[in-house]
C-alpha cells in the first residue's frame, strides 16, 4: 500500500550531478579560502604598513623629543649670563640673592618646558639650587649617567626610572660649562614620563582599542618595559620578560631585530607587531594592533564573501536539487501519474467508504479491533479508544434475529477461509449502550504484499429501516397473494404479449403443470385452456373495456362444468395487460337449472291446480262409470239376476258373452287408464306450492329403512326387479339430529329414487351379461350423514349410469327414458319439486355411463323462518 | 238390517258422476236421495229426512260448505261425506267445529266407491250412537 521508495541512486545522471554539485562547493570554498588568504595576507601587509608608519612616526617623535629635552638643557646654561651668574654665585655661595635668582631660573625651566623639577647641582652631585625647596634627591640610575655627561661635557638623557612613589621619571641633564670649558655645574630637569612622554608614546593616530606603543629595551636576559602599557597600567619599569621567550614581540625587539610579526603578545593575544630601535637610545619601540581587531573586517568580509559562496553553494545544490527533482519527475511522471490515480481512487474509495454511511472496523489477524469509523462508533456504541485491541467478539456482538442464537462473526470466517464473506440476513447487532440493530454485514481480508491475510476489515450498515421496509413489503405482497388467493375465482394477470405475469392460487387449478412456474410463461403453455382468452386479452387491452363470456362448458374428467370467464384490462400505470378472471358457476348453472325447473314444475303445478276439478269429474264418471258396469254384471247382486230373468236371459249367459267378447277386460282398461290419469293429475298437482305445514322431525335412517321395506313390497317394482337381490350397503352417520320433514313426501322421494336405479341396474345388469363380463350384483349404497346446514342423503348405484344429455333432463317433468307406459314420468320430478321447493333443500344427480348414477338429497335441519 | 234402509242424500252438480254414484249407493241397498244443487237439497230436506250426506263442493249457487252447515241446522243428526273434485280443498273451521274432519274427505275420481258406501255405513252407526 506503500509509496514505492525513493530511489535517487538509481537515477541515471544523478551521480553527475551530485559531483558538479560537489564540484562547485569545493571551487566555491576554495575559491573563498584563496581569497581569505590573500586578503589577510594582504590585509595584513597593509597593516604592517600601518603600524610601521605609527611606530616609525612614533620613534621620530621620541627621538624628536629627545632632542628638545637636551636642546632645553642647553639653552640657559650655554647663555653668558647663566654662566657669570654661576661664576658669580660660586665665589660668593652665601649670596642668597643668587640663589634665589637660580631657583627662580630653575623654576622657569620647570613651567616653561613643563618639567616636574628642575635641579642646578654641582658636578660632584651636590645640589646647588632647585625649582622646588627640598627636592626628591637624584637617583642612582641618573647619577651613571650624571658621570657620563660630565666626563663627555655633553647633555645627555637619563634612563627611565622609578621614584620611590612608584612613578616613572627620566631625566635630562647638561653641563654649564664656564669659557674655558670647565664644567661649572649641571643643570637637571626631570620629567615625570606619565606627563608627556608616556601619552606621546600611547597615542594612536587611529582609532583603535587595541592598537599599542611601547618602549622596550634590554636589561640583561630581560627585556623590560619602559613604558605604561595601555592594556596594563603600572607595567612601565616592572614589567619584565625573560629573552628566552622569543616568540614575544618584545623580546624580539629587545633582542635587536627590527621587523615586524604576527604573534601572542604579552597577554597572549595575536597581534601585529612591529618594532624598531630608537636612534640614540638602546630603546625600542613596538607598535602592535590586537590582530582580531585588524583582521576582522578581512574576516568579516572573508566570512560574507564565504557566506555567499555557501550560498552559491546552497544554490547551486538547491538548483541541482531541483533539476535532479525535475528530471526524477520527468522520468517518474507516469509512476507518479499513476502513483496518484492510485491514490486518487484509494482516496476516493475511502470516501465513498465512509460517506455511505456503513460502520467499517477494521480488525488484525488475531480478531482483535484495530480500528471504528463513526458510524461503527455509533451502531456498536463502543469509542474508537476504548475499542482498540478488544476481541472483535465483544465489539461487534451479533446474533440471529429471530432465533437469537450468536453468530459466527464474519471476521473469523474470513480469517479461517481467507474469502470474502457476503451479507447474512437477518443478523442483530447488538449496541453496547442497549438498542439493537439489524444489520447486513459483510468482511473482506486485508492482504499483505506477500499475500498473506493481515487483517480484516468489517462492513455493516443498519437495516433495520430497510428491513422494516421489506417486511412491511412482503407483507403487503402476501396480502395481496392471500387477498387473491382467498378470491373465489381463478386469477391471471398477463401482460400485452400474453406473457402470465401473476396468477392466483385458483388459477393453479387451469395451469397446464407443465411448467415449475407459470410466472412469466407464455399463457397458451402456463394455462392452454384459456389460450383462446388471447384475443380477449388484445381486444380488451385495446378497447380498454371489459369482456366476459359466460357459461362456457368446459369438460374435465368427463364432468362439464360451466365458467364465467372476464377479461378486465389493464391500463393503468404504464402496466399494460389483462386480468382473466375465471369463475366456475357450474353450481349457480345447476341452480339456475334447478330454479328453471322448479319453475316449470311450479307452473305444471298450479296449471293442474287449476284444471284437477274439471279434469277430476269426468275421471270420475269415468271410473265411477265402469265401476258400475262392473257391479250390474256381477251375480252377487239380487237385482242384476232378477232384471236378467225379466229380460229372458241368464245372468251367466250375459257374462259369458261378455267375457267372450272381452267386454270385462275393456272395462277394466278404461278403469286403467282413468286411474293412470288420476294419477298423472294428482303427481301434477304436487308441483304447486302448498304453504300447508304437516312437517314433523323425523329420522333419516328410520325413514329410509321404512321406504326400503316399502320398496320391497311394491308391486310395480316386484315385477321387473327383486329386491331380495340388491345389496344394500348402508353408511349412517350417528347421532344425526333429526330433519324436519313431511314424511310422506319423502318417503315417496326415496322411493321414486330407488325405483329409478332399481330400473336403471335391472337394464344395466343385462347390458353387462351380454357382454359376457361378470354380472354384477346390483348395489345400492345408501349414506347419511350431516353435511353443513343440511342433512344429506346420497343414493348411489352400480348401473349403467347415464349421459349428460339424459342426466340434464332428468328432473323434467314427462322427460323418461322408460318404455311408454311404464310411469307417469314424473316421479323424479315430483321428488325435485318434494325437495326443494317443499322442503328447501337440494337435489342433484352425478353420472357417468358406465360409473352408476349417485343422487344427492340434501334436507336442510332447520326450517327457515325458525 | 231389516229396519228401514239407511237413507243417503247426493248432492253433485254433475249429472253423470251424480247419477253413477246414486246407481251404486242404490245397489249397495241405501235409498237414496239426489239433488244437482245445494238450495234443492235444503228445499227438499224437511218433507226427506236423511240420514247421510254425500255433498260435492263445487255447486253452481249455494257452495257445499254452506249447504253442509245449514242442512247440520235444519237436521242436527244429520251426517255428511265430503266429496269434491277441487285438489286444493280444505276443510274450514266451521265443518271441523261439527265434527267434519278428515276422514269425512273423499277425492275424485274415486277408483273405488266401495269406500265411500263403507263411510255411509259407518257414519249411520255413528249417527244413530248419536241420536240415541
Amino acid at each position: 500500500m506503500g509509496l514505492a521508495p525513493q530511489q535517487h541512486d538509481h537515477l541515471p545522471g544523478s551521480k553527475t550531478l551530485l559531483l558538479v554539485v560537489l564540484a562547485t562547493a569545493l571551487l566555491m570554498l576554495g575559491g573563498t579560502y584563496g581569497y581569505f588568504r590573500y586578503e589577510m595576507a594582504s590585509m595584513r601587509e597593509q597593516h604592517f604598513g600601518a603600524i610601521s608608519s605609527v611606530a616609525e612616526l612614533k620613534a621620530a617623535q621620541i627621538h624628536q623629543w629627545r632632542l628638545e629635552r637636551i636642546g632645553d638643557t642647553q639653552l640657559n646654561p650655554k647663555s653668558w649670563f647663566f654662566r657669570e651668574a654661576l661664576v658669580e654665585w660660586q665665589r660668593k655661595p652665601d649670596d642668597d640673592r643668587l640663589r634665589r635668582a637660580f631657583e627662580e631660573g630653575l623654576k622657569l625651566y620647570e613651567t616653561a618646558y613643563g618639567y616636574e623639577d628642575a635641579l642646578l647641582l654641582s658636578p660632584d652631585g651636590t645640589l646647588l639650587a632647585s625649582s622646588h625647596p627640598d627636592p626628591i634627591p637624584v637617583q642612582a640610575e641618573t647619577m651613571r649617567v650624571f658621570e657620563i655627561a660630565l666626563r663627555e661635557k655633553d647633555s645627555r638623557l637619563s634612563e627611565f626610572y622609578l621614584m620611590p612613589d612608584g612613578s616613572a621619571h627620566i631625566d635630562v641633564m647638561g653641563p654649564v660649562l664656564d669659557a674655558a670649558g670647565k664644567t661649572l655645574a649641571m643643570v637637571l630637569l626631570r620629567s615625570d614620563a606619565a606627563t608627556y612622554l608616556y601619552p606621546l608614546i600611547q597615542t594612536w593616530p587611529v582609532p583603535s582599542h587595541s592598537a599599542e606603543t611601547f618602549l622596550i629595551m634590554r636589561d640583561g636576559g630581560e627585556a623590560v618595559y619602559l613604558s605604561e602599557l595601555k592594556l596594563e597600567p603600572g607595567s612601565a619599569l616592572t614589567k619584565r620578560v625573560p629573552l628566552s621567550n622569543t616568540e614575544l614581540p618584545a623580546v624580539r625587539a629587545a633582542l635587536g631585530e627590527a621587523g615586524r610579526i604576527q604573534a601572542p603578545d604579552y597577554r597572549g593575544v595575536e597581534v601585529l607587531a612591529d618594532w624598531r630601535a630608537v636612534p640614540g637610545t638602546t630603546w625600542y619601540l613596538i607598535a602592535k594592533v590586537d590582530a582580531s581587531e585588524l583582521l576582522a573586517e578581512t574576516r568579516y568580509r572573508t566570512g560574507a564573501v564565504g557566506l555567499v559562496s555557501l550560498l552559491c553553494v546552497l544554490i547551486v545544490a538547491i538548483t541541482a536539487r531541483l533539476i535532479h527533482r525535475r528530471r526524477q519527475s520527468e522520468l517518474f511522471a507516469e509512476l507518479y501519474s499513476s502513483e496518484r490515480e492510485q491514490r486518487e481512487a484509494e482516496a476516493q474509495f475511502r470516501l465513498i467508504l465512509y460517506s455511505i454511511g456503513d460502520g467499517v472496523i477494521t480488525a488484525d489477524c488475531n480478531a482483535r479491533v484495530s480500528k471504528l469509523n463513526a458510524v461503527a462508533e455509533s451502531l456498536t456504541g463502543w469509542a474508537q479508544e476504548e475499542a482498540l485491541g478488544k476481541p472483535i467478539t465483544e465489539v461487534f456482538r451479533i446474533v440471529h434475529a429471530e432465533t437469537r442464537q450468536p453468530v459466527e462473526c464474519p471476521v473469523h470466517r474470513v480469517l479461517r477461509e481467507g474469502v470474502v464473506v457476503g451479507l447474512a440476513n437477518h443478523t442483530a447487532l447488538l449496541s453496547k449502550n442497549g438498542p439493537e440493530y439489524q444489520i447486513a454485514d459483510s468482511g473482506a481480508p486485508i492482504r499483505g504484499e506477500d499475500g498473506g491475510i493481515t487483517g480484516v476489515v468489517l462492513v455493516f450498515r443498519d437495516v433495520t429501516e430497510e428491513y422494516a421496509r421489506q417486511r412491511e413489503l412482503a407483507q403487503m405482497r402476501s396480502l395481496l397473494q392471500n387477498t387473491l388467493d382467498s378470491m373465489p375465482s381463478a386469477l391471471v394477470a398477463v401482460d400485452a404479449q400474453g406473457q402470465v405475469i401473476q396468477h392466483n392460487m385458483r388459477a393453479m387449478a387451469w395451469a397446464s403443470g407443465a411448467q415449475g412456474s407459470a410466472i412469466d410463461a407464455p399463457l397458451e403453455q402456463a394455462f392452454p385452456l384459456l389460450s383462446r382468452q388471447l384475443e380477449r386479452v388484445r381486444e380488451a387491452v385495446a378497447t380498454r373495456e371489459v369482456m366476459e363470456e359466460t357459461k362456457i362448458p368446459m369438460v374435465t374428467d368427463g364432468e362439464t362444468r360451466y365458467h364465467n370467464v372476464t377479461v378486465f384490462p389493464l391500463t393503468e400505470n404504464g402496466v399494460v395487460g389483462a386480468v382473466i378472471r375465471v369463475d366456475d358457476v357450474t353450481d349457480r348453472v345447476h341452480l339456475e337449472e334447478m330454479m328453471v325447473q322448479s319453475e316449470k314444475l311450479n307452473s305444471i303445478g298450479s296449471l293442474a291446480a287449476g284444471m284437477a276439478h274439471e279434469i277430476n269429474n269426468p275421471l270420475g264418471i269415468m271410473l265411477q262409470s265402469a265401476q258400475n258396469v262392473v257391479r250390474r254384471f256381477s251375480p252377487d247382486l239380487e237385482a242384476n239376476r232378477r232384471v236378467a230373468e225379466e229380460c229372458g236371459v241368464s245372468l251367466a249367459q250375459v257374462r259369458r258373452y261378455c267375457e267372450e267378447r272381452e267386454i270385462f277386460a275393456f272395462i277394466e282398461d278404461i278403469r286403467e287408464g282413468g286411474s293412470r290419469a288420476s294419477a298423472i293429475v294428482s303427481n301434477m298437482l304436487q308441483f304447486s306450492r302448498r304453504s300447508e305445514s304437516r312437517m314433523q322431525p323425523a329420522s333419516l335412517p328410520e325413514l329410509i329403512e321404512r321406504t326400503l321395506d316399502l320398496a320391497s313390497h311394491d308391486y310395480d317394482l316386484k315385477k321387473k326387479f327383486d329386491f331380495r337381490h340388491v345389496e344394500i350397503v348402508r353408511d349412517y352417520e350417528e347421532g344425526l339430529p333429526l330433519v324436519p320433514l313431511i314424511v310422506t313426501e319423502i318417503e315417496q322421494v326415496i322411493l321414486n329414487i330407488l325405483k329409478n336405479g332399481a330400473q336403471a341396474m335391472s337394464e344395466g345388469g343385462t347390458v353387462l351379461a351380454a357382454d359376457g363380463v361378470t354380472h354384477e350384483r346390483p348395489r345400492f349404497g345408501i349414506r347419511v350423514y350431516a353435511a353443513g346446514e343440511f342433512g344429506a342423503i346420497d343414493i348411489e348405484d352400480n348401473g349403467p349410469g347415464m349421459p349428460e344429455a339424459v342426466r340434464r333432463r332428468i328432473f323434467e317433468p314427462f322427460f323418461t327414458t322408460k318404455p311408454v307406459g311404464s310411469g307417469t314420468g314424473l316421479g323424479l320430478s315430483v321428488s325435485y319439486m318434494i325437495v326443494i321447493n317443499t322442503h328447501g333443500g337440494l337435489l342433484d344427480v352425478k353420472s357417468e355411463p358406465g360409473r352408476g348414477t349417485k343422487f344427492m338429497v340434501r334436507l336442510p335441519l332447520r326450517r327457515a323462518g325458525e | 238390517m231389516n229396519k228401514a234402509p239407511v237413507r243417503v242424500l247426493v248432492v253433485d252438480d254433475e249429472e253423470r258422476l251424480r247419477r253413477s254414484l246414486v246407481s251404486f249407493m242404490e245397489d249397495e241397498g241405501f235409498q237414496v236421495f239426489s239433488a244437482s244443487s245445494g238450495e234443492e237439497a235444503l228445499a227438499m230436506l224437511p218433507d226427506t229426512p236423511v240420514d247421510v250426506g254425500i255433498i260435492d263442493m263445487r255447486l253452481t249457487g249455494m257452495d257445499g260448505n254452506d249447504f253442509i252447515v245449514a242442512a247440520h241446522q235444519a237436521i242436527p243428526t244429520m251426517r255428511f261425506l265430503i266429496f269434491t273434485g277441487s285438489s286444493d280443498y280444505r276443510i274450514p273451521a266451521v265443518l271441523r267445529a261439527i265434527g267434519i274432519d278428515q276422514e269425512h274427505l273423499f277425492r275424485k275420481p274415486l277408483p273405488d266407491m266401495g269406500v265411500l258406501a263403507e263411510a255411509v255405513r259407518r257414519e249411520y252407526r255413528a249417527g244413530i250412537g248419536g241420536c240415541e
